[in-house]
């Protein structure tokens, strides 16, 4: 178990933040969470930096209303919300997004062979124009069901949403997917 | 699709970096400590609470001058009424009244603002017109004899009618089913 830095004192008693018992449930939170929000992050970003600048601050916030949010669904359900929140306020103010994309497309590709190294580049260029062009109803749910093979009722638990209408959403968002990408017909 | 899903999949398969982790630990530990939020809420909580109090005293204090101002403004008129029926001979009287309760009387009646001298325009006219030395006449009592001679000299020419023809009427009705079968 890691000790929050600064925030324990040497007999492990708290200082002025959340008891021990609190913070093992927030560190066990956090090392199963942090790749939900780092991915839900990226999706917006596109950049793993800014992705992790946002899920960090995040995490931060979680940990101040950590007492209102002990339930693992009720957690994760809200930290997907302020990531998504806090990445999407980011992409706003982020006024060097596209070349921050430029360098992040020229740079993220997982190391592919020769032959795959410009279909590859161009064809998740492409996927991401069409995800972001979305509306960003559809764009949360098609981005959640895609990150840790959520199923669409985890989705629908994540968004606090009918699993209804997260179908539908699903539906409308990849219908409106396969209109935008050339390489799907 | 499935090759949508496995493309957006693929795209978002990034792991955080070793050390987010303890990069989010660090985070947390530079945060000032829960106390000093604490803190912070009682200093706001008595500052709403203290402009709580100060509305609360203004608008009681607003509601009490409401109820005081009818009882005023009656004594105002009552006493403004009185100098001015029982002291019309002496001149002096008028300049004793308070400027006070002049004050409130504007306050409380309508007033229609006329420039001075229209004022004095239209109190001179009502004057002359009570001398008889001069009347009113109407523009319309003009307007009605001029129109009564214009009227007199129209002459409308009788118009004729021409009865209508049946024969043709009755053929156009014949071409018109033909033009339809």
């Amino acid at each position: 178990m890691h000790e929050f830095v600064g925030r324990l004192a040497g007999d492990g008693r708290v200082i002025g933040g959340l008891d021990k018992t609190l913070e093992q449930e927030f560190e066990a939170r956090l090392v199963e969470s942090s790749t939900l929000a780092v991915r839900v992050a990226y999706s917006v970003l596109h950049h793993r930096e800014d992705a992790e600048d946002v899920a960090q601050e995040a995490f931060a916030r979680a940990y101040r209303a950590f007492a209102q949010l002990r339930d693992r669904e009720r957690f994760r359900a809200w930290l997907v919300r302020m990531t998504w929140r806090l990445a999407i306020n980011r992409w706003r103010a982020d006024r060097r997004r596209s070349s921050r994309e430029q360098a992040h497309a020229e740079t993220i590709a997982p190391e592919p062979t020769a032959e795959q190294t410009v279909d590859g580049r161009r064809r998740a260029a492409e996927l991401w124009r069409a995800i972001d062009a979305l509306p960003e109803k559809l764009r949360l749910v098609i981005v959640l069901a895609s990150i840790e093979g959520h199923d669409i009722g985890e989705v629908a638990a994540l968004l606090r949403l009918p699993p209804g209408t997260v179908k539908s959403r699903l539906f409308l968002a990849r219908r409106k997917l396969k209109e935008l990408l050339q390489w799907t017909r | 699709m499935d090759e949508i899903d496995r493309e957006l999949t693929s795209a978002l398969s990034i792991e955080p970096s070793p050390d987010f982790r303890a990069r989010v630990r660090a985070r947390i530990g530079r945060e000032p400590a829960r106390q000093s939020w604490n803190l912070h809420w009682w200093v706001v909580g008595a500052g709403m609470a203290a402009i709580s109090v100060l509305i609360a005293i203004a608008v009681g204090g607003v509601n009490r001058r409401q109820h005081d101002s009818p009882a005023r403004i009656g004594m105002v008129t009552s006493a403004a009424e009185v100098p001015a029926a029982v002291d019309a001979s002496t001149p002096a009287s008028r300049f004793a009244a308070p400027p006070v309760q002049r004050r409130t009387r504007r306050r409380t009646e309508l007033e229609v603002l006329i420039a001075p001298g229209e004022a004095q325009g239209l109190r001179q006219l009502a004057e002359i017109v009570d001398e008889g030395r001069t009347r009113f006449v109407f523009f319309d009592e003009q307007a009605v004899n001029v129109e009564r001679d214009s009227v007199r000299e129209i002459v409308i020419a009788p118009i004729a009618i021409a009865p209508i023809e049946v024969a043709a009427k009755s053929e156009f009705s014949v071409n018109s089913v033909g033009d339809e079968q």
